[in-house]
């Protein structure tokens, strides 16, 4: 070893002219490793509470009255998604806490289990505060493949060839008799007692156990309400549903606001009870402008009953651009 | 061994002060830690003399770049070891090469803090004992090494080790306690001489 290794470096020093990086610059490192730990752990904990607002909702008395067994309901109702997704932010948190300043002390059995626990209490605090419902209606109302992806109940609900049917009541009938509106967009008519009355409301989407007894005829014995998966079952639009015997697609949809009767009446009641039903209602109109225009051409009345239902004229006029 | 001015006794936190103030007064801090990082890199696996005075400077020039992440919750003896045991990895790494543990010089002290935590033999003559420990010493893993090195060559405390290697004391404890096993699995007749 040379004896002017010291010397060297301090001229090194001088002539590169090295400083010592700012202080700052190493509060800041240590600052990003906690915000972006904070930030998992919120994340985290948001992806708990929604866990958290399945399983509080959860069927297993249906599932249990319909003759299956605890392993096979727990495998099609666990929230796959949501338990890789809080896994994911458990790891970020578990690596920043480990790569902050002191966090080489602890053994990375008590990180992840600090990573858990935190997790699972401020997840608990944020389902109290009814955070995960919030979620879960604006994942129902925005996101693509929820029905797939986010709730593993809608499935288990979408299956009227075993006794379960769930949609968006669109149209009362008659005090026994109300037409269902499933995830497909197809149409069904239930028939139940009148004691379920209160929780048959148009606009609303339902849960129904009972029995097929038609081709779309349902015979309801339990009618229930819809909690998780209620915003997404609001999405389906029943201003653009095919009439009974019609086939399927938008246009023929358009119809509906020709018809008299309950349907009709249904659809004025939701277009002035919602504003955000009657902005989805007038983004169809626009996604279907030809059709309007062919509909328009064929009824003269088809105009003034838009006009009557509230649609605003600068979505009339759009149409028939 | 060190041969700074006497009425340099400052402690090492001073030191720090004094160098981010005026650049020249790192030059104590070179002093005070020169020789000992030396030894030390060559005990980790660095040969030749041009290389280890590369590593050496590498490894001061980053100290004085990072003196402001220097707080006083570490011993700032663990902290610029910890920066010199990084920086030799990474010189390491960048050779593609793996440490030559035939580099490591004879320690006397060292090898019989060694011998003498392992329970050997001692009725044999001791330079043979010390040649046995430092050939066993080259077949050993180089982590099994490095913390070999940092207790009874270094003669750090479990707590120091644990902060120049970034590891819990428990990985410590128990990591030294596999590198002691892989040690003694390496000498000749089962350890005994």
């Amino acid at each position: 070893m040379s004896e002017n290794l010291e010397q060297k470096i301090i001229d090194k020093i001088k002539t590169e002219s090295l400083s010592p990086k700012p202080r700052w610059h190493f509060l800041l490192k240590e600052r990003l490793v906690w915000a972006i730990g904070a930030i998992a752990l919120l994340i985290g904990a948001a992806a708990v509470s929604v866990m958290l607002y399945l399983a509080n909702n959860n069927d297993w008395l249906v599932y249990e009255k319909a003759g299956r067994n605890f392993g096979a309901w727990l495998l099609l109702s666990l929230p796959y998604f949501w338990l890789v997704f809080l896994a994911l932010f458990l790891w970020l948190l578990s690596y920043n806490l480990k790569h902050t300043k002191k966090g080489y002390r602890y053994s990375i059995s008590l990180i992840i289990s600090i990573a858990i626990a935190a997790s699972i209490l401020l997840g608990i605090a944020f389902f109290a505060l009814g955070l995960g419902a919030k979620i879960d209606d604006v994942l129902g109302r925005r996101a693509p493949l929820y029905d797939r992806l986010f709730n593993p109940h809608i499935d288990f609900w979408s299956q009227p060839e075993e006794g379960r049917l769930a949609g968006l009541v669109v149209a009362l009938e008659d005090e026994q008799h109300f037409i269902l509106a499933d995830r497909e967009h197809g149409e069904w008519t239930v028939v139940h007692t009148e004691d379920d009355g209160d929780l048959v409301v148009v606009g609303q989407p339902v849960r129904v156990v009972g029995k097929l007894s038609g081709e779309k005829e349902f015979i309801a014995q339990v009618i229930m309400t819809m909690k998780p998966g209620r915003e997404f079952f609001k999405r389906l639009n029943p201003g653009l549903m095919p009439p009974p015997g019609a086939g399927r697609g938008p246009g023929q949809g358009l119809e509906a606001i020709n018809c008299n009767g309950p349907k009709s009446e249904s659809l004025a009641l939701l277009l002035s009870e919602s504003s955000e039903f009657r902005q989805n209602f007038e983004e169809n109109l626009l996604a279907n402008k030809e059709m309007v225009k062919e509909l328009s051409e064929r009824d003269p009345s088809f105009i003034p009953n838009l006009v009557n239902l509230g649609v605003s004229p600068q979505t009339i006029s759009a149409c028939l651009e | 061994m060190d041969n700074l001015p006497v009425n340099l006794e400052a402690d090492d936190a001073e030191l720090v002060r004094l160098s981010l103030a005026d650049p020249d007064k790192f030059s104590y801090i070179i002093g005070r830690y020169q020789d000992k990082l030396a030894r030390y890199i060559r005990r980790l696996g660095i040969i030749s003399s041009e290389d280890a005075e590369d590593v050496l400077q590498d490894i001061f020039l980053k100290v004085y770049l990072n003196l402001n992440d220097f707080n006083q919750d570490l011993k700032f003896s663990s902290w610029i070891y910890r920066i010199a045991h990084n920086q030799v990895i990474s010189n390491f790494r960048k050779r593609q090469a793996r440490p030559e543990a035939h580099s490591l010089p004879i320690d006397g002290e060292g090898l019989q803090l060694l011998a003498d935590d392992l329970a050997l033999d001692q009725q044999s003559d001791l330079r043979l004992r010390q040649e046995m420990l430092t050939l066993a010493l080259d077949k050993v893993d180089a982590k099994h090494r490095e913390i070999l090195v940092l207790k009874f060559f270094e003669d750090k405390s479990y707590q120091e080790i644990s902060d120049i290697l970034k590891k819990p004391l428990g990985t410590v404890a128990s990591l030294l306690n596999r590198a002691k096993k892989d040690l003694k699995s390496a000498l000749p007749v089962g350890g005994q001489f």
